[in-house]
């Protein structure tokens, strides 16, 4: 069994070293004041309490449906408790402090059985407005872009990718420690944004259904290969090297925004590290995959390969990436759309290393609600991976996509049945997520659905085919 | 319905609600005098005193919706609403507070001059903003009683009007006001029957009627209450005669002329409050 607890120990650090620094913030000027204002400068737009708590528990099991991999976890569970508090200490939504700390455990089972627990603070920030000067200041997350559930340009904050897309959006987000300044005026929105600490993407690499590389080490175990070739591969491991905490190490962006009859548009620019790892060198050498993790797919590749006792070497890699985004309402319908260009983007090849290529990606999409309590949701993706590679796995160099979601709810909304849907044009991939949400009770959502991963081994869906699943979960909100 | 997923976003035009406490610009506020007995006045006139009533330069109030279903069950919402006059358009904003599952939803209406509106809805889980539509008029508000046509200032003249006679809503002297579109496509409502009361210029009952002359909708004024010598609906009623449900909104408490800044009715600040 494999398991993980973390404390985020760098967390808690720079946890109380902000608390400190906004504890200050908001309490001398109390403790400075010779004499209180006659005439204090206060807002009335708060009518809210000063302090407010609000959180979720969520609890999600999940039965994968069909027994179709030598190695799989039948069974996975989430368990996530979030909770928050927020504080304004005038009566005045101009200055707040936010902090909310989240307990999550995670498990796959049960053979071969994996779990993992974080409880760490999620957000604690900072937000300050004065005239057109806008911050936030902390650990946070900042959304840029216009689209839905896919966003180019939407790459301040990693994703936690432990579940691939299972989750949603939003909660796959990870907060991170970032500064944001905005001057907003009438007519333009510029907003600049630091971060200090590099924060990838959550994922792993061996271990899970979800795994860069699967339960390889335990096929291989179970294999009729020679030991020592067992052992090998048992052994292997990753080291993963970040970028070292040091000012010039930031990532920065900054963005402008404003609106112009009736469209919302937006440029922006970031200089960031790669969410997603650089496989610099591979231990075993000389060999040519075609992107399936199966220990079968592997065998194949073996034929020639070269084995050494280096470790699979990671490592992250500056971007430069450009961004345009828009949103718009035309008669019934929302319209929105982003346009990303990386200068280079990182994809794993057939010898199981990276290489990087400049890529263009756009995403168009409509959105429709119907009188009765229909939403249809469809948006069109387009990557384009220059100087393309046909060594790169998952992706061609035209990748055209459609997805979205169709949903209904019944009994004045107590009752939804929905669809997300992910469909690859180019390649024989797809992913569907059928769903019904029973909301009848205040505050908690039922869910009972499912995810369908189908395609061939090698495309981007196709390579969880074996992970399709039932799942039941409750969110409770207080 | 309100959902924090990602995507369902037709329900959210509470906000317009804010018209039925708020229904007029605050420049139009000196026309406004109330009707008095056997005084000659056409149909259109008295819709135009409908629209004009003062109600402050801006108000923030604090709103309880209940949603009661055919069996009598009952679903609660709160939230707080901010409007605030710009010469002759108005802003809005309307942030949900309970119950939990909505809390932080909120959403911003902006008139533009030619009776056109942008809406943006702020959901807690999408961390952003999103520009919505606003002409499905014929929607139901999270499915309240309420369609978003109903939560809309209807401009005077997008209507004919005429005075079909006087009667008494509780003892209170009302003139009958029928209403009728204009152009069909641009109201889910044959007529409008309204009760208006002489001493208030405030509608007290609306009966409102499908494209059969069917009864859809019953909208009733239970309670007016002054504040800050403002007269203001603090319950009020919209049955639906079909579905046999219906939806109470009571006034918790509200502020008239509180120099509410400007930048309340932005993008930005409705994604950080």
């Amino acid at each position: 069994m494999t398991r993980r607890i973390t404390l985020n120990p760098r967390s808690h650090f720079l946890t109380a070293a902000v608390l400190a620094v906004l504890i200050s913030f908001f309490f001398v000027p109390y403790f400075a004041a010779a004499e209180p204002e006659k005439n204090p400068k206060t807002d009335s737009d708060l009518s809210e309490e000063p302090l407010k708590f609000k959180g979720f528990l969520y609890l999600r099991g999940g039965q994968d449906i069909e027994e179709d991999a030598p190695s799989e976890q039948k069974n996975s569970f989430r368990n996530i408790v979030r909770l928050e508090g927020k504080w304004y200490p005038e009566k005045t939504s101009n200055k707040y402090l936010l902090a909310s700390v989240k307990s999550d455990y995670l498990w796959f089972g049960s053979e071969p059985e994996w779990d993992d627990y974080e409880f760490n603070l999620y957000e604690g920030f900072l937000y300050y407005r004065e005239g057109p000067l806008d911050l936030t200041f902390g650990r946070q997350i900042i959304r840029w872009g216009k689209t839905d559930d896919i966003s180019p340009v939407d790459t301040l904050n990693a994703q936690d990718l432990r579940e691939f897309i299972v989750p949603d959006y939003g909660d796959r987000k990870i907060p991170n420690w970032m500064v944001r300044l905005r001057l907003l005026f009438s007519a333009v929105n510029i907003e600049g944004v630091y971060i200090p600490l590099f924060e990838p993407a959550q994922f792993d690499y061996f271990g899970t259904d979800w795994a860069v590389f699967g339960h390889l080490k335990t096929d291989v175990l179970k294999s009729d290969l020679p030991a020592p070739l067992k052992e090998y591969i048992r052994n292997l491991s990753v080291n993963d090297e970040r970028p070292t905490e040091k000012f010039e190490n930031g990532e920065w962006g900054i963005r402008i925004y404003r609106p112009v009859a009736g469209w919302d548009v937006g440029v922006s620019y970031l200089y960031a590290w790669e969410d997603f790892p650089f496989f610099e060198s591979f231990p075993i050498k000389n060999i040519h995959t075609n992107g399936s993790i199966s220990y079968e797919a592997l065998k194949k590749a073996l034929a020639g390969a070269v084995f050494t006792d280096e470790s699979i070497e990671v490592r992250y890699k500056r971007v430069h990436q450009a961004g345009f985004e828009f949103e718009t309402t035309l008669g019934v319908f929302g319209l929105r759309g982003e346009f990303a260009y990386y200068d280079l983007q990182s994809f794993l090849t057939a010898s199981l290393t990276s290489m990087r290529k400049p890529v263009y990606h756009y995403i168009l999409g409509v959105d429709y609600s119907g009188e009765s309590d229909w939403y249809v949701n469809l948006q069109f993706s387009h990557q384009i991976i220059a100087d393309y590679d046909p060594d790169i796995l998952y992706f061609e160099e035209h990748n055209t996509s459609l997805l979205g979601k169709l949903e209904k709810g019944f009994w004045d909304g107590n009752f939804r049945v929905k669809l997300e849907y992910g469909v690859f044009l180019n390649q024989e991939g797809h992913y569907l997520s059928p769903a019904v949400i029973f909301k009848y009770i205040p505050n908690l959502d039922i869910t009972l659905g499912g995810k369908i991963f189908g395609g061939k081994p090698d495309t981007f869906f196709g390579r969880y085919n074996a992970n399709d699943e039932i799942f039941l979960s409750l969110k409770y909100q207080f | 319905m309100i959902t924090q997923k990602s995507g369902n976003y037709q329900v959210i035009l509470y906000a317009a609600l804010i018209f039925l406490f708020f229904a007029c610009s605050g420049s139009h506020a000196a026309e406004s005098k109330s009707i008095s007995s056997g005084s000659q006045i056409t149909g259109r006139e008295l819709a135009q005193k409908v629209y004009s009533r003062e109600n402050g330069d801006d108000a923030v109030a604090q709103m309880h919706m209940i949603l009661i279903d055919e069996s009598g069950k009952e679903r609660v919402r709160e939230f707080t609403a901010y409007r605030k006059d710009f010469v002759a358009l108005s802003r809005q904003v309307l942030r949900f507070t309970a119950p939990s599952d909505i809390q932080g939803t909120a959403f911003l209406s902006i008139e533009k001059t030619g009776g056109e509106t942008e809406q943006f809805l702020f959901l807690p889980s999408l961390r952003r903003s999103r520009r919505i539509v606003s002409s499905q008029k014929s929607h139901r508000f999270v499915n309240s009683d309420f369609s978003y046509e109903d939560m809309e200032r209807r401009p005077v003249d997008s209507f004919d009007h005429r005075i079909a006679g006087e009667e008494k809503i509780d003892s209170v002297e009302c003139l009958i006001l029928e209403s009728t579109p204009k152009n069909k496509a641009n109201s889910q409502y044959s007529l409008i029957k309204s009760w208006i009361a002489k001493d208030t210029d405030i509608p007290l009952k609306a009966d409102h009627f499908d494209e059969k002359k069917e009864l859809l909708k019953t909208y009733r004024v239970l309670e007016v209450k002054p504040f800050q010598n403002i007269k203001t609906e603090t319950y009020l009623v919209m049955e639906d005669a079909k579905r046999r449900t219906k939806t109470v909104l009571t006034l918790v408490k509200i502020s008239y002329n509180t120099g509410i800044k400007d930048d309340i009715f932005t993008q930005t600040k409705l994604e950080n409050w």
